[in-house]
């Protein structure tokens, strides 16, 4: 009768071991009300004090852009000397004539971004030959010059000796050519051969007339160049 | 105990009883009432904070020569924003502080931006109230106000100056990129004698 009364009450519970625990243990209670107290003190918001909060007003930031385009190739030819007698070159004519005509390749290269940020040019130069021209590039490319120059710079030699039918990079032109938005700079490819000399004297432009006849290709074709180029953003005020 | 004893205690219980109720027993009295004393308590209010100069677009690049990088400011009028570039603004704040021993605390947090340009804007508070302040690593400058320092500004407003920078060294990735700044103020009272 004893254990079945004990089985049957309720003080077997938790809550019943807690409240003995406090009605045995004053300083138990007494510690918890203190843990309590420090609590509320410290609790955020619960310990009170005059307070107000204001937002400002939000503003929003939006970033731009720095974009650059670039033209195709505009065939163009420069005056190197006078043209010797029995040469004539047609008015208007492109494309290389040794020892009389440069010709040049240009291409315009546009800030085009939209954050109106000057940007400063440069550009890696790739270049391929073509594969079936070998003979004609071998005895040609040690007389050919070629250079390139950016609108306001010098012009600079690019080195023909290493191009290979692969194109690959072949020159890095890093200059001082600032590019205002919305404006342009030219990159000038210029190609020239020598009218006549080496050792042994070879007669280029009965080469390259070889050359052209025997491939039926345009000059163009002997060697093929381009650049990659990039804008690199400078500070507005410089 | 005897009933003579009794009848005494009883007589004794009863006058005692008698003196000690109020108005029972004629005595000569007078009453008045003190002098009032109106209490009325203090206030501590936080504004509406009020766009004061607008803010100014600066390109503050790494390698901007320092003569013109702060010299050279635009109105932000939307502009699009590139790395390098700052935005300064001077918020000013109303506060109303009264109370003879009130004192409070003003919190300025320059929330960073998210997202995209979480990593290259920056927030900083610069000054408040004119006095050069340091940002602390969680973003909130604090000053302490008094209600006579509060009393003395001018139209009641606490100028707070903070600038947002891009990076400069920012890459491609923060292109095209749009996030929304916005500051945060918080007024709150201090003991006086803090």
């Amino acid at each position: 009768m004893h254990q079945l009364t004990r089985r049957a009450a309720p003080e077997a519970g938790w809550a019943a071991r807690v409240a003995r625990l406090f009605s045995r243990q004053p300083y138990v209670v007494a510690a918890g009300a203190l843990l309590v107290g420090m609590l509320v003190i410290n609790a955020p918001g619960t310990y009170a004090l005059w307070n107000d909060t204001q937002a400002g007003s939000p503003v929003t930031i939006q970033t731009g852009n720095l974009a650059v385009t670039i033209s195709a190739p505009v065939v163009g030819a420069v005056a190197m000397a006078a043209a010797p007698a029995g040469v004539v070159v047609r008015a208007g004519s492109l494309g290389m004539v040794p020892g009389v005509q440069a010709e040049t390749l240009t291409y315009t290269v546009t800030n085009t971004g939209t954050a109106g940020v000057p940007a400063k040019l440069s550009f890696v130069t790739h270049g391929h030959r073509d594969a079936a021209a070998s003979a004609a590039w071998t005895a040609i490319q040690p007389r050919l010059t070629a250079t390139v120059s950016a609108t306001g710079t010098g012009a600079v030699a690019l080195p023909t000796a290493g191009i290979t039918t692969t194109d690959a990079p072949i020159a890095t032109f890093t200059s001082a050519v600032i590019i205002q938005p919305g404006a342009t700079a030219n990159i000038v490819f210029t190609f020239s051969l020598p009218a006549s000399g080496g050792t042994p004297a070879t007669d280029w432009p009965r080469l390259l007339q070889q050359y052209r006849a025997g491939n039926g290709v345009s000059v163009g074709s002997l060697l093929q160049l381009h650049p990659v180029v990039t804008l690199t953003q400078v500070p507005r005020h410089v | 105990m005897k009933t003579v004893t009794k009848a005494a205690i009883a007589g004794v219980a009863g006058v005692t009883l008698l003196l000690g109720g109020a108005g029972t027993l004629a005595f000569w009295t007078d009453t008045q009432a003190g002098s009032e004393v109106t209490i009325a308590t203090g206030n501590l209010d936080l504004g509406v904070p009020a766009d004061g100069s607008g803010w100014a677009l600066q390109q503050n690049a790494a390698d901007l020569p320092a003569d013109t990088a702060e010299a050279l400011s635009v109105p932000y009028i939307a502009q699009l924003l590139v790395p390098g570039d700052t935005l300064t603004k001077t918020v000013n704040i109303p506060i109303v502080l009264t109370g003879e021993n009130n004192r409070a605390r003003l919190d300025v947090t320059a929330a960073n931006a998210t997202g995209a340009l979480d990593d290259v804007l920056s927030a900083e508070i610069l000054t408040i109230n004119g006095t050069p302040v340091t940002t602390p690593a969680d973003g909130t400058a604090t000053v302490t106000f008094t209600t006579a320092q509060v009393a003395a500004l001018t139209g009641g407003n606490v100028p707070v100056t903070y600038r947002v920078a891009f990076d400069w060294a920012a890459d491609n990735t923060t292109k095209l990129a749009t996030t929304t700044f916005q500051a945060n103020y918080t007024l709150t009272q201090v003991p006086e004698n803090s």
